[in-house]
């Protein structure tokens, strides 16, 4: 009973980086940019949120500056892909590359070490969870309900689908991509001040391990529809949490086997959905009302 | 012609603004740009032992990135490269320590293993996009987390030195008959044939795609995939031998680090560092052609080994370099941005 419990705890808490992602990557692909950089933002996010902690004490501070440095890497990419039709996913390969190396970088130019962080303040627990999960349990359920009910969340969609029809009705499509893709910067750098200021209380090297991507394929798993991208962020988060839980009793695999089990699950949750997962039909094509 | 040097003028101008980035922060942390730099190129061409280091850093990225433009060629773009280097020098260690078989272990045969696993492992992706539409940046990204702890799994326990109770995670050293041959056996640079082989490489990745129909295909499914099908190309069998072939390539950079005594012979945790994903920055600053790998792969391998001159004599840490590559690859990201610029600098020369 007991580790049936820790196991539901552990999905909530893994699955929250996750989710809180991925709903950014939906914001981010539902307008039409595709973002691999998520992984990137969310190391950012994750070191910025450490650093705020350290240097004001205060780790509230902590999560603003992890969203800051999460939009403000978003908004590279947005004006890469929006203003200057760039390649989308070779800007967002390059945003992963350059968050990995600025944090070493910045790593040994502030401290002098290459591997992580001296410990930082970390953010207040509630019933034995930081109250991150509960801002991005709250996040993501405020996200679902704009995206589906208000007007914004509608012209989002279109946006995706078919800019052409957008801008003849007067829709900036633009500005709405501008919005979606920041978002989903800011929302990753949530997702990384949880690892970093949520679940430890210190930034390490590379500490976001493929979330970022994993949040990528929830996206995808979850058909682009924010009630699907809860259930399989849900399922990723659960399948993170049997590994760690798995590491803890079971010794006759061994761990390494373990830990490939939330990719493999991916892999094999891709293969499954294909054919019913659609993604919007503009993601990924840069919209220039000249050429429309 | 004038496209050719418009075509140059993009990578040359993304360096050289990457560079000047990198420099603003060498003075942002009090260094001089211009010795720190001279430490870097110094580092890199200096000595004749900095040059072959340069050509033997440059070696498994001559291989990832070849591994990278094949697959692009048919409009893919292979992430993978890293899990594909994985099991290439996995699969060339095994054979290579393991296997007294002199028919097996000869040298030329580990080679040919490593690469048939490197094909095998990206086949996987290929399949996965080929009969499922499964989109090959996602799962190769999965394939590569995979193979990393699959790495781990086998330095740990079936390949460990000593088996699994060893002091450390990694392999005995391969045997002599699976060596490559060293080109400088005098020096303490292991370059060695394998750089001749990346050589090789670059010509028969050239003639596929500009002598040989099934070049012509791979070109024809990745401008066109629906247009490629109803001219009567396997559409789908293109994909899937492409990204094979992708990681074949990839492979041999495996093979190469560990057979080419880099790592004293042995396959040992970190001996692949990025050489996969320096693939991808690699095809792209080469804009995607043979000989344009082969250059880019030359100006990092020497940004890397002059980078660690750098970092040995100033207090600019080493990363530096992974930034300035990031800079690189968002600048030929938007290289419209840089056709803009280009544009706006005539103009101003043409009113002057």
């Amino acid at each position: 009973m007991g580790i049936f419990i820790s196991l539901i705890l552990a999905t909530i808490r893994q699955a929250a980086p996750i989710l809180i992602t991925a709903i950014g990557g939906a914001f981010s692909e539902i307008t039409g940019v595709v973002n691999i950089g998520l992984e990137g933002m969310m190391l950012m996010g994750a070191f910025s949120a450490a650093i705020g902690s350290y240097y004001t004490g205060n780790p509230y501070i902590g999560i603003i500056s992890g969203m800051v440095a999460g939009g403000l890497m978003a908004a590279v990419h947005a004006v890469l892909s929006i203003k200057y039709k760039g390649n989308q996913t070779v800007s967002g390969v390059a945003i992963n590359l350059f968050a990995s190396g600025f944090t070493v970088f910045m790593l040994r130019v502030l401290f002098n070490q290459s591997g992580n962080t001296p410990s930082v303040p970390k953010t207040p627990q509630l019933f034995g969870m930081s109250i991150i999960v509960y801002i991005i349990y709250i996040l993501a359920f405020v996200a679902i309900f704009v995206v589906y009910r208000t007007v914004i969340g509608l012209r989002m969609r279109a946006v995706g689908e078919h800019p052409l029809a957008a801008d003849t009705v007067g829709i900036n499509v633009d500005k709405i991509r501008y919005i979606g893709v920041i978002l989903s910067g800011m929302f990753a750098g949530l997702g990384g001040a949880y690892l970093s200021i949520g679940a430890l209380a210190q930034f390490t090297k590379n500490m976001s391990a493929g979330r970022g991507f994993i949040a990528l394929a929830a996206v995808v798993f979850g058909k682009w529809n924010p009630k699907g991208i809860l259930l399989a962020s849900l399922l990723f988060g659960f399948a993170d949490g049997l590994q760690t839980l798995a590491q803890q009793y079971v010794k006759a695999i061994p761990p390494q086997f373990i830990q490939m089990l939330p990719y493999v699950l991916t892999l094999l949750a891709l293969a499954g959905v294909v054919g019913k997962a659609v993604a919007p039909s503009a993601s990924g094509k840069p919209y220039d009302k000249n050429e429309a | 012609m004038k496209n050719k040097l418009k075509e140059l003028a993009i990578p040359f101008l993304s360096v050289l603004i990457a560079l000047v980035i990198g420099g603003g922060v060498i003075i942002y942390l009090g260094e001089n740009p211009l010795t720190a730099y001279g430490y870097l190129f110094g580092g890199a061409f200096g000595s004749d032992r900095g040059i072959a280091r340069t050509m033997l850093e440059a070696t498994p990225m001559i291989f990832s990135g070849l591994a990278i433009m094949f697959a692009y060629q048919a409009g893919m773009f292979n992430i993978g490269a890293q899990g594909q280097v994985v099991m290439g020098g996995l699969a060339a260690a095994a054979v290579g320590a393991f296997v007294n078989n002199h028919f097996i272990n000869n040298v030329y045969v580990v080679v040919l293993i490593a690469a048939i696993a490197g094909f095998l492992w990206a086949a996987i992706a290929g399949y996965l996009k080929a009969k499922l539409g499964v989109h090959e940046v996602i799962s190769t990204i999965m394939l590569n987390y995979i193979a990393s702890n699959f790495e781990q799994y086998c330095l740990n326990y079936p390949l460990k030195e000593g088996g699994p109770l060893g002091p450390t995670p990694q392999t005995p050293p391969v045997m002599e008959i699976s060596r490559l041959p060293l080109l400088l056996p005098d020096s303490r640079v292991y370059l060695n044939v394998g750089f001749i082989i990346a050589l090789v490489a670059v010509v028969v990745v050239w003639f596929i795609f500009n002598k040989t129909v099934f070049g012509y295909e791979i070109k024809a499914v990745g401008f066109n995939f629906t247009a490629a099908e109803n001219a009567g190309i396997n559409a789908k069998k293109i994909l899937l031998l492409t990204l094979g072939i992708s990681g074949l390539l990839a492979g041999l950079a495996g093979a190469e680090r560990v057979l080419g005594g880099v790592g004293q012979y042995t396959y040992r945790q970190g001996l692949m560092a990025e050489y996969g994903f320096d693939g991808i920055a690699v095809a792209l600053l080469g804009k995607n052609t043979p000989i344009g790998v082969l250059i880019s792969a030359f100006l990092f391998a020497t940004l890397r080994v002059g980078g660690r001159a750098m970092q040995f004599n100033t207090s600019i840490p080493s990363q530096i370099i992974i930034i300035i590559q990031a800079v690189i690859i968002l600048l030929i990201a938007s290289e419209n941005m840089l056709s803009d610029l280009l544009k706006k600098f005539k103009k101003k020369e043409a009113k002057a």
